[in-house]
């Protein structure tokens, strides 16, 4: 039971910071003076669907009370962690001058997000599949 | 083998028995290595700038407009963009002074944004026959002179040599990037004082703003003679300037550089201090923790004596527990520095406004070394008291004194 509640209370904290961060806490640049988006506008657009998505994956966590479901669970959301870094860092990118504020600010915080995300994920993912694996054991002798 | 895997277990049992006080010792030192390694990586990486700031800068004084001082060290510094000028005639005026062994003219430009983002960028304009400060960097990337087309790019700057960057809706063939330095430099563009006054031109078309007077300069960069120290020099120059009732200023970059290095290590003197009082103070209170641990352990500790433990058996238990717990913490600290400060480097030189270059792999990896190494001691060192005293008392004492 602990661990559906910390394990689904960190992904929707995660993910509402990884959707919401970039437009509010650690915001991105404003558009350009001719109204056109930077690169790291859509960044933050792609971000917000996959917080949205660490979000989901943390509610399910909460409702589901299978280790086995929450073990898969637990892989997408380290796989969503990943991504989360790879979309500012390789995928889409941002501005061109590294002292802008979506790559001195946005960027950092949702790199050490995701990695905190995917870290978090794997222990538990590792946890879980120890449990599973101990629980199988005891059901065998 | 299989004796010091079941020893490994116990001391492991021991620690998950005691959750709370494994995760209470686990996060103090965490947050000890996590504390050493953070100062030292700040402390190094301002004085890597420091060190690189004091190499670029490559002038003895910098000649500015009255008034423009804060503005030249926030270019020197933050790259913050600006754009000031002074009459051209100053170059040749200050070359005549006494003492001066060459004089060279930059303008600079701030332009409102570069064409691929909202970011104004600094353009520094420099006289190909005459430089002496941006030329000796630019040549080991790239030898030969700039044409009107062609520009270097600052170390922060994104774009690569051969590619095309856009400044006020011309575009640019990238001829080097700067290696980088964690000042200013790094998010300036460099071109010929040509190519700097026809963007000055592109920018009042842009902008509509007043015109740059045709061979303005903004500042003059002078190298000493030998024999000749920046005072003398500058009060040369300072002469010649009320001679001519002119308002100019002059940098010393000696001084300059010297006021930035004496604060930062005031700065590193502070957090080496602070380092060592948290290290003493993790190890007290470690050792204050561990001794009670002993203490409540006295009647297990006795059992496993008259079951023929030896004494060597349970300081080595003792020892293990405490460096597992200091290893584990040590690791996480690391990792949660690094995780935190490495991404966040643009962010602390612009808070800080300091230069501020982060170190090479191999002095990253000494310093997470040292860090990871003065942690993971703390844990054996602050149980020594309670280990000795483990091996003074006898076996009949010690499960007397448990209660047994």
């Amino acid at each position: 039971m602990k661990n559906r509640i910390v394990s689904g209370a960190g992904a929707i904290v995660a993910g509402l910071l990884i959707s919401v961060g970039p437009q509010t806490i650690f915001k991105l640049d404003p558009p350009m003076e001719d109204g056109t988006w930077m690169t790291c506008h859509w960044t933050g657009r792609a971000e917000l669907g996959l917080g949205l998505l660490i979000a989901a994956l943390g509610i399910l966590l909460l409702l589901f009370s299978s280790a086995e479901a929450r073990l898969g669970l637990s892989l997408a959301a380290v796989l969503a962690g990943v991504l989360a870094v790879l979309y500012p860092a390789v995928l889409i990118g941002g501005c061109g001058m590294e002292n802008m504020r979506c790559r001195s600010v946005t960027f950092p915080a949702l790199y050490i997000i995701g990695s905190l995300t995917m870290i978090g994920f794997a222990l538990n993912s590792v946890y879980l599949a120890l449990s599973v694996r101990n629980r199988k054991k005891g059901h065998g002798s | 083998m299989s004796g010091e895997k079941n020893f490994l277990s116990f001391a492991l049992g021991d620690l998950l028995r005691r959750p709370f006080r494994t995760v209470a010792l686990l996060f103090l030192v965490c947050a000890l290595s996590f504390g050493l390694f953070a100062g030292s990586l700040i402390s190094l990486s301002l004085q890597n700038g420091t060190d690189a700031l004091s190499k670029r800068l490559g002038a003895d004084l910098l000649v500015v407009p009255r008034g423009y001082e804060r503005r030249t060290q926030g270019i020197l510094l933050g790259g913050e963009p600006s754009t000031f000028y002074m009459d051209a005639a100053w170059t040749q005026r200050i070359a005549g002074a006494k003492g001066v062994r060459a004089a060279s003219p930059q303008l600079f430009v701030a332009t409102l944004n570069a064409d691929c983002c909202s970011s104004p960028v600094q353009i520094v304009g420099f006289d190909q026959k005459t430089d002496f400060t941006v030329g000796p960097w630019i040549g080991s990337a790239r030898p030969g002179p700039l044409s009107m087309d062609e520009i270097v790019i600052g170390g922060a700057v994104n774009g690569s040599v051969g590619g095309r960057f856009k400044l006020l809706g011309r575009s640019y063939a990238v001829a080097a990037k700067l290696d980088r330095t964690g000042t200013g430099f790094d998010s300036s563009v460099f071109m010929t004082l040509q190519a700097a006054r026809r963007a000055a031109v592109d920018y009042v078309k842009k902008t509509g703003g007043a015109e740059v007077p045709a061979g303005a300069v903004s500042s003059v960069a002078v190298s000493l003679r030998d024999g000749y120290s920046a005072g003398d020099v500058e009060d040369n120059i300072g002469g010649a300037a009320d001679a001519a009732h002119q308002k100019i200023s002059v940098i010393s970059a000696e001084k300059f550089v010297g006021s930035l290095s004496g604060s930062l290590r005031r700065t590193i003197g502070f957090a080496a201090a602070l380092c060592c009082l948290l290290w003493v103070l993790s190890v007290v209170v470690l050792a204050v923790v561990f001794s009670v641990a002993l203490n409540e352990r006295k009647r297990e500790f006795g059992l496993l004596r008259s079951l023929g433990a030896t004494k060597g058996k349970l300081v080595s238990l003792v020892l293990l527990e405490a460096g597992g717990v200091s290893l584990a913490g040590g690791i996480l600290g690391v990792g949660l520095g690094a995780l935190l400060l490495l991404p966040s480097g643009a962010f602390l030189q612009q808070s800080l406004n300091l230069p501020y270059l982060q170190p090479s792999a191999p002095q990253l990896a000494a310093l997470a070394a040292a860090s990871l190494v003065l942690a993971f001691a703390a844990g054996p060192v602050s149980t020594l008291a309670s280990v000795v005293r483990l091996c003074r008392d006898d076996a009949y004492l010690v499960i007397r004194e448990g209660g047994i």
